[in-house]
Parts: structure tokens; C-alpha cells; sequence
């Protein structure tokens, strides 16, 4: 799906479902990137096992993706400061999103 | 037995110069844009299968994350990784003198691959077993595997004195 044909309310509703999957997975919410969030509009940061994790999207050739990012240190989850390490088509299914969350997460499926 | 490999110009490398494994599909490819050599899955499946335990030693600083991460997309889990923070924070931590860009003995590796002439010297200086790999070599995963095998071999002779005094 092409990023430009996406509406805010669309973006929205699939990053809080991929967000939902993180929570589903056993993700804990945090507000250690208050800041970020008011000032950049950047998403909420949830942790699991360890590592924080962040929902974000981007555009590849045009094309919408949503985002999986991680750190393993708070200080750079709280500035916003991760590795980028999963893209998921924006027209996914509900299930592959959750599937490809998962993965993110290292959770094998199966 | 614990078996070490270096990232760069080992695992990564150029595809104009060397076979590679298949690019990850987008565009994963361009969150990971490194190309591994061709026939390192099969390699540290077929070590990891044989017993082996598998590591990445590296002096990068990709985090441990992203390299989980890219290497997750082919299947691959390594044992343990430990990029140049690690070895930063655990082996040169409050030293004043400089230690070795690697130092496999402080894991207990037995066997490091590495592509610098002077990362090799400095294991067998140490008394880690080290192999060189740097150039296109189609039989690179074979020798390496051969070299596990056969250090493994020679470890298990070295402890059967042991086990049979006590």
C-alpha cells in the first residue's frame, strides 16, 4: 500500500493494533520516553524480556510499512534511540502483524 | 566446544566479491543491508546440529540486537555474541594498557575465525586455536567444519588422562 494513500486514521489504528500485540505477546508499557512522545509524536515504549521495544512506520519506495524498533539499554529507549528490526507491510492481515511482531520478540510460533 | 566467527569479511561480505546468500526480501533488506557469505546457514546449522556451541566475535559495535535480529531472518541463533561494547566493558574495561581487539581465551572459544592476519597471531599467542578466512574460498564452510572436528577430537584426547585419574 502506497504510504501516500494511508489517512492518519489508518496509521493510527494498525500501530496501536501492532501495539495491542506487543501487550498480547506480554510486552509492559512504560512512559520512560514521555518526552519523546509529546514533543516528537513518537509512540509509546513497552518492554519484554529485557529489551524495548517501539511501534514507528516508514515508507520503503513509496510503500507503507509499520515498524518494529529495540534496544536493550533504557537510556537509549528513553531517547528515542533504537535498532530497526522488523517492517510489515501496512495491508497485512491482523495476523501476520501479530505474526511479525512475534518475531520481533524472538518468540518462535510453531 | 565453543566456535567463534568474525562478522565482517567473514559472515559479511562484499557480493561483488564473493557468493552470497540470498538478500533478506523487502524490504527487510534494507533495514539489514549486509549480505552473509554464501554457506554460512548451512554452516552453523550443521556445527550447531554436530554439538557445537556458536558464537559471533566481533569488534563492531553493531548491538547484539540487530545482529540476533539479522541473522533471526535466515534461521540462524547464535549461541552467544559479543560485539565491541562487550569486549569493551568485560575484557578492556578499567585497564590502562590496551588489550587485544579480541581475546577468544576469556570465553573459553576454542576456535575463532577471523579474517585479520594479526587477530590469528594474537589467539595463538593466547594458545586459542584460530583460522583464517578472507577470500572467496568455495570450500571455506568444509575446512571449517573439518578444523571443529578435529580440534574437538584432540580436546577430548586431552581430557581422558584427566577423567580416567579421578
Amino acid at each position: 500500500m502506497k504510504m501516500a494513500e494511508v489517512s492518519a486514521e489508518m496509521l493510527e489504528e494498525k500501530m496501536r493494533f501492532a501495539e495491542k500485540m506487543l501487550e498480547k505477546a506480554g510486552a509492559v508499557p512504560l512512559e520512560i520516553n514521555q518526552k519523546n512522545r509529546e514533543i516528537l509524536n513518537q509512540r509509546q515504549t513497552y518492554l519484554y524480556e529485557n529489551t524495548y521495544y517501539r511501534i514507528d512506520h516508514a515508507a520503503f519506495d513509496g510503500e507503507a510499512f509499520l515498524i518494529v524498533s529495540c534496544i536493550d539499554i533504557e537510556k537509549y529507549a528513553a531517547i528515542g534511540l533504537m535498532e530497526d528490526v522488523e517492517a510489515i507491510p501496512l495491508d497485512a492481515s491482523e495476523t501476520q502483524i501479530e505474526a511479525s511482531v512475534r518475531h520481533a520478540l524472538g518468540i518462535a510460533d510453531g | 566446544m565453543r566456535i567463534s566467527f568474525d562478522l565482517d569479511e567473514v559472515l559479511f561480505v562484499n557480493p561483488q566479491k564473493y557468493e552470497t546468500e540470498k538478500p533478506l526480501r523487502f524490504p527487510m533488506n534494507r533495514l539489514f543491508p549486509e549480505r552473509l557469505r554464501k554457506g554460512t546457514v548451512r554452516l552453523i546449522h550443521e556445527l550447531q546440529n554436530r554439538g557445537f556451541e556458536v558464537w559471533v566475535y566481533t569488534s563492531s559495535y553493531r548491538t547484539e540486537l540487530y545482529i540476533r535480529a539479522l541473522f533471526r531472518n535466515y534461521g540462524v541463533r547464535f549461541d552467544h555474541i559479543v560485539n565491541g561494547a562487550r569486549h569493551q566493558a568485560e575484557i578492556q574495561g578499567k585497564r590502562k594498557d590496551p588489550v587485544p581487539t579480541k581475546v577468544p581465551g576469556f570465553y573459553h572459544i576454542s576456535l575463532h575465525i577471523d579474517d585479520e592476519n594479526s587477530v590469528i597471531q594474537n589467539c595463538r599467542m593466547s594458545g586459542v586455536r584460530a583460522m583464517r578466512v578472507f577470500e572467496p574460498d568455495s570450500q571455506w564452510a568444509e575446512k571449517i567444519l573439518a578444523e571443529a572436528v578435529r580440534i574437538r577430537r584432540m580436546e577430548e584426547q586431552a581430557d581422558k588422562p584427566g577423567k580416567e585419574a579421578r
